[in-house]
Formats: C-alpha cells, sequence, structure tokens
C-alpha cells in the first residue's frame, strides 16, 4: 500500500507540472498579460513599465519566466500580489480558513444527509419516500444552483430577514452562534448539488447490495433488520460511493467561488474572483495551481480509499 | 424502432414537448411582445405586472417577458453551439487518441488529464476575464461577438468526458471484426475512422452530447451571473439574474423567473437525454 501510494504521488509530479506550464501559458498569451494592471493606470509612463517589465523579469523568454516561476515556487514563494504588494502566500493563508470551515461544514452535511436520503430510499424502494428523493435528486442536478443562492438569500435574509446575508460574523460578533448563523445559507447552497447527486450514487451501490447473497445470509441467520442493513449492506454500499464522494471534492473548491460571491464570503473563491477582476496574476495563478493540486491529491485519495475499505482490491 | 422507445419514456416526451415551446417561444416570442424603446423614458419605473407587461418590467422599463425571450435566444444559441463544439474537439481528440493508440493515446490523454486538473469554472473565468471585448469572428455585430467568444471558451473547456467517452468506444470497437476486414481491403485510417468507428461510436456521443446543451447553458448562465460572460444591454438569463439581484427588496420577483428558465430548459434538456440513452442504447439502461 505505501508502495503504491508514493509511486501515485511520484506519477502524478509530471501531471501537476504540466498543468502549472498549462497554466502559465494560457495566462500569459492572453491579450491583456501580466502588466494589464499597469498599463491601465494612466500614472505610469512607458519607461517605468519598461522597468517593471524587467524587475518582473518579463523581458526574459516564456520558458525562462516559467522556470523563475517553478524555482520560486519550489521553494514555498508565490510572488507578491500586483495589487497589495501583500505575499501571495500571506494572502492565501488569511483567506484559506474560512474557504475550510464552509467548505468542510458543506462536506459534512451533504455527506449525512446525502448518504441517509440514499440509504433510506433504497430501503424503502417504490414508495413515495423514495419518488420524493428521486424526484429532488433530478430538481439538484439541473437546478442552476447561483440562482437557488440567491432564492435563499431573497427568500431568508431579504424578505423573512432570518437570517443574515452575508459575512462570517456580525460586526464586533466572534461567537460560534454567530457563525453557525452566517453558515446556514452558503452551506444550503453549497451541499443540495452534492446531496442530490450522492444520494443518487447511495441509493443504486445500496439497491445493488440488498441483493447480495450475503445480506440473505445475513437475514436468514435472524439478525433484526438494523443490523442488516447497518452492518452488512451499508458498509459495502459505502465503497463506491467513497470513491464518488473523494473525486467531487474539488468541485466544492470550484463552486465556492459562486457561494462566496453571493453571500459576500471572505474566501479563496472571492479571493480569485475579485483577483481576476484586478488583473493580479500571481494570485491568480496561485490559486490555479493549489486548486489542480486539489485535484490530483482527491483522485490519489479516492484510488486510496477504494482499497483501503474493499479487501478485495489490491494495488501491489 | 428507436423512436418507439424513446416514446415510451414518458418525462423524455413530455420534456420534448417543454423544450418545443421554449425554442419556439424565444424564438418566435420576441416578435409580439412590445419592444423596448431606449429613447422612451415614460415608462422608467420598475412596475408590477400588468395586463400589458405580463412579467412585469424592469429598472429601465424595459419589459421583463420579452427580455427572458430573448434571452433564451442567446442561452439556447450560446449553449447549442458551445456543446457543438465541445463535442466536435472531444469526438476529434478521442477518436485520434483511441484510433491510433500508443505514444499518441499517452499524449492525447495526459493533455486531457490535464484540463481536467483545473476546476471548470476557474477556467472558464479565466478565459472570458482575458478575452473579454476582443473580436473573435470578424465582420459580426459587436453585441454578437460576445456570444461567439463564450461559446468557444465554454466549448474549448468542455471536451473531456467526450474525448474518454470516444476513446474508449474507438478502443472496443478497434479489435472487431468488420475493422480488421476494412483494414484487410486496404481500409485507410481516416476511411475506417470516419465511416465505421464514428458511426458505430454515435449513439453515447449524441446522448453525450445533449447532456452536453443543458450543462454548457448552466455554465453561460452562471459566468453571465458573474459579471463574466454574456454583459448587458443584451439579455441573458444569468445577467438579468444578476441584474434583478440589485433591487431584491423592490422587485424580488424579478429574481425569480430567469432561474425558473434556466431549470425549465436544462431539466427537459436532461430529461431527454435520458430518454435518448434509453432509445438508442438499451444495454445502457440503468
Amino acid at each position: 500500500m505505501g508502495a503504491y501510494i508514493l509511486r501515485r504521488l511520484l506519477t502524478s509530479l509530471p501531471l501537476l507540472l504540466g498543468v502549472t506550464l498549462l497554466l502559465f501559458c494560457i495566462m500569459h498569451l492572453m491579450p491583456g498579460g501580466p502588466l494589464a494592471a499597469y498599463t491601465q493606470n494612466p500614472r505610469v509612463r512607458p519607461e517605468d513599465l519598461e522597468k517593471i517589465k524587467h524587475i518582473m523579469g518579463l523581458d526574459q523568454p516564456l520558458y525562462m519566466q516559467y522556470l523563475y516561476w517553478l524555482r520560486s515556487l519550489l521553494t514555498g514563494n508565490l510572488g507578491n500580489s500586483l495589487f497589495t504588494g501583500q505575499a501571495v502566500t500571506e494572502m492565501i493563508a488569511s483567506f484559506l480558513p474560512n474557504t475550510l470551515v464552509l467548505m468542510g461544514t458543506s462536506f459534512i452535511v451533504s455527506l449525512a444527509i446525502g448518504v441517509f436520503l440514499g440509504v433510506m430510499s433504497a430501503v424503502k424502494q417504490y414508495t413515495a419516500f423514495d419518488f420524493g428523493v428521486t424526484t429532488f435528486a433530478f430538481i439538484g442536478y439541473s437546478l442552476p444552483v447561483f440562482w437557488f443562492g440567491v432564492m435563499l438569500l431573497l427568500l431568508f435574509a431579504a424578505q423573512l430577514k432570518w437570517l443574515p446575508s452575508g459575512g462570517v460574523h456580525d460586526l464586533g460578533e466572534t461567537g460560534l452562534l454567530d457563525l453557525i448563523e452566517h453558515l446556514v445559507l452558503p452551506v444550503t447552497m453549497l451541499s443540495i448539488v452534492s446531496v442530490a447527486s450522492w444520494s443518487r450514487y447511495m441509493r443504486s451501490s445500496m439497491l445493488e447490495v440488498i441483493r447480495q447473497e450475503y445480506v440473505r445470509t445475513a437475514r436468514a441467520k435472524g439478525l433484526d433488520e438494523f443490523r442488516v442493513i447497518g452492518r452488512h449492506a451499508f458498509r459495502n454500499a459505502l465503497v463506491p460511493v467513497v470513491t464518488i464522494i473523494a473525486l467531487a471534492l474539488p468541485g466544492i473548491f470550484g463552486g465556492a467561488i459562486m457561494t462566496e460571491t453571493i453571500f459576500a464570503w471572505p474566501g479563496i473563491g472571492r479571493l480569485f474572483f475579485d483577483s481576476l477582476g484586478r488583473s493580479d496574476y500571481p494570485v491568480i495563478m496561485a490559486i490555479l495551481t493549489i486548486s489542480a493540486a486539489l485535484v490530483v491529491v482527491s483522485n490519489i485519495l479516492a484510488d486510496i480509499a477504494y482499497a483501503a475499505l474493499d479487501p478485495r482490491i489490491r494495488y501491489d | 424502432m428507436v423512436l418507439r422507445r424513446f416514446l415510451k419514456h414518458r418525462l423524455a416526451v413530455a420534456s420534448t414537448v417543454m423544450l418545443v415551446v421554449l425554442v419556439l417561444g424565444s424564438v418566435i416570442g420576441p416578435w409580439f411582445l412590445p419592444a423596448y424603446d431606449a429613447q422612451d423614458l415614460s415608462n422608467t419605473n420598475q412596475l408590477v405586472p400588468t395586463l400589458a407587461h405580463p412579467l412585469g418590467t424592469d429598472e429601465l422599463g424595459q419589459d421583463v417577458l420579452a427580455r427572458l425571450l430573448y434571452a433564451g435566444r442567446i442561452s439556447l444559441f450560446v449553449g447549442l453551439s458551445a456543446a457543438v463544439l465541445g463535442v466536435l474537439i472531444g469526438t476529434l481528440i478521442g477518436a485520434i487518441t483511441g484510433y491510433f493508440g500508443k505514444w499518441i493515446d499517452t499524449l492525447g490523454m495526459r493533455m486531457t488529464d490535464m484540463f481536467l486538473c483545473i476546476p471548470l469554472l476557474m477556467l472558464l473565468l479565466v478565459l472570458s476575464n482575458f478575452t473579454r471585448g476582443k473580436t473573435l469572428v470578424p465582420f459580426i455585430a459587436p453585441e454578437l461577438q460576445q456570444l461567439a467568444l463564450i461559446a468557444v471558451i465554454i466549448g474549448a473547456s468542455s471536451w473531456m468526458g467526450v474525448a474518454r467517452l470516444v476513446r474508449g468506444e474507438f478502443l472496443s470497437l478497434r479489435e472487431q471484426e468488420f475493422i480488421e476486414a476494412s483494414l484487410s481491403v486496404g481500409g485507410k485510417s481516416a476511411w475506417i475512422i470516419t465511416r465505421h468507428l464514428i458511426p458505430n461510436a454515435m449513439a453515447p456521443i449524441f446522448v453525450a452530447a445533449t447532456l452536453q446543451v443543458g450543462e454548457a447553458i448552466i455554465l453561460e448562465s452562471g459566468l453571465s451571473f458573474l459579471g463574466m460572460g454574456i454583459q448587458p444591454p443584451v439579455p441573458s438569463w444569468g445577467n438579468m439574474l444578476s441584474n434583478a439581484q440589485q433591487y431584491m427588496i423592490a422587485t424580488p420577483w424579478l429574481a425569480v423567473y430567469p432561474g425558473i428558465m434556466i431549470f425549465l430548459t436544462v431539466v427537459s434538456i436532461n430529461f431527454i437525454g435520458d430518454g435518448l440513452r434509453d432509445a438508442l442504447d438499451p444495454k445502457l439502461k440503468s
């Protein structure tokens, strides 16, 4: 297992390297280029522009620029923001906790609800409950999530005024209760799609397992239904779903852009979106690289979880 | 046979009817509705729905129903062209990698992996942010340039699924006897790909293409909602929503309509895709 994980990590390095190269090319071949923030400023004279170009290394050939960027990446230096002058690593470190809180809560909520709905609708197949969950899942698939977010905002914050409309805390508040109040709407928005899709996968995986012979054996042994479902069927049905869930992690990260924009949540997604508006290249590039790394890591996690849960699967 | 199987899928049939209504409504609807006159400032109020304006007017006095339908044209056009483009790119890459195999396959699939590593929305935002206002196709009106641009951006970022699908189909088809037969009588690669392999892989490609249209419509409206897609005054369901968001206290209903339009369109496309999958390839039925 250890050897397998190591091998996967090593083979994913070239992939990540390729992605950074691809991103670097996209960012630099685009019209505007990294100097857009300066060229738009009327107070920057052409000779200043040349100087900035030289300082930033933009007068070097593209492959040299990439190598420089890579070298500083390896030393943990992601450059400085063109907008605030702050180190990018510092900026990300200050925005990341908010995103992690949002993503983490949403992940736990979707996991609990999605798996529960899936198991229950499989156990009660073809009942009104199952039909309801299925309908909900189909709605969730086709729902424009950003509209759902705006509707939540409209109903619960603007009209009913039950919940705050945005931000992490009310002014002067730092309590947990206040944080939870602020989390309800964004977490609902971020979870709706994962709940819809995970409940679907859980249902079909569960249906498959329930028909297996060992489940019939468990029943024949006289185990009560709760144990048959909970111990024997559920744990085996979870195996294929774990993969889907691990692969969905980056999607939640991407969905954070919409959620954080709608609910004024100061996290990475928001930082990414704002940096785009300011053509803040180092920040954009850093967030893209981190996201790509996250995708690669969750792919590996999915495979490891699969192997760890199902003893029939051997990778080495 | 295929048609009969499709007709059995009741939701898919109902969705087809709904989609036809939506398409007809967007294509011919705006002709029958009051046009917005930028010079006429007499009705620059946000109006509640009345007989003359069944869905009300927005803050500029524009009839919301007319704009919704006009936005439908835009969204359907962008969604459809983006999906066609994405499927074309995907089929091309999938066909080449699946047919030739060896290093070409490795190269193509690693490239696909690389694109899959970048979260889709981030890639779209980067591309559309840096290409905004650029001329892509000469000789068309500037406000239509952005439609082509968004369609190309979405198409160029969503070909990976189709590429993997086509490659997989090709890998299994390639081993079958009729390909060997064609090779033995001197069939050229291009001939075998276009005459034998693609027609045989058509069913899953077609289903994927249908679902891709729904996906592309959601992506376009999402981009427009964030202000990185279709720019006003050209209406899109996404930018109408983000506009309505500013008047959420005074005219909350304006925020409801665009989402319902997106939802109805995408849900019917998804059900049609489902129905097509069952009809074209009964083996795949889940």
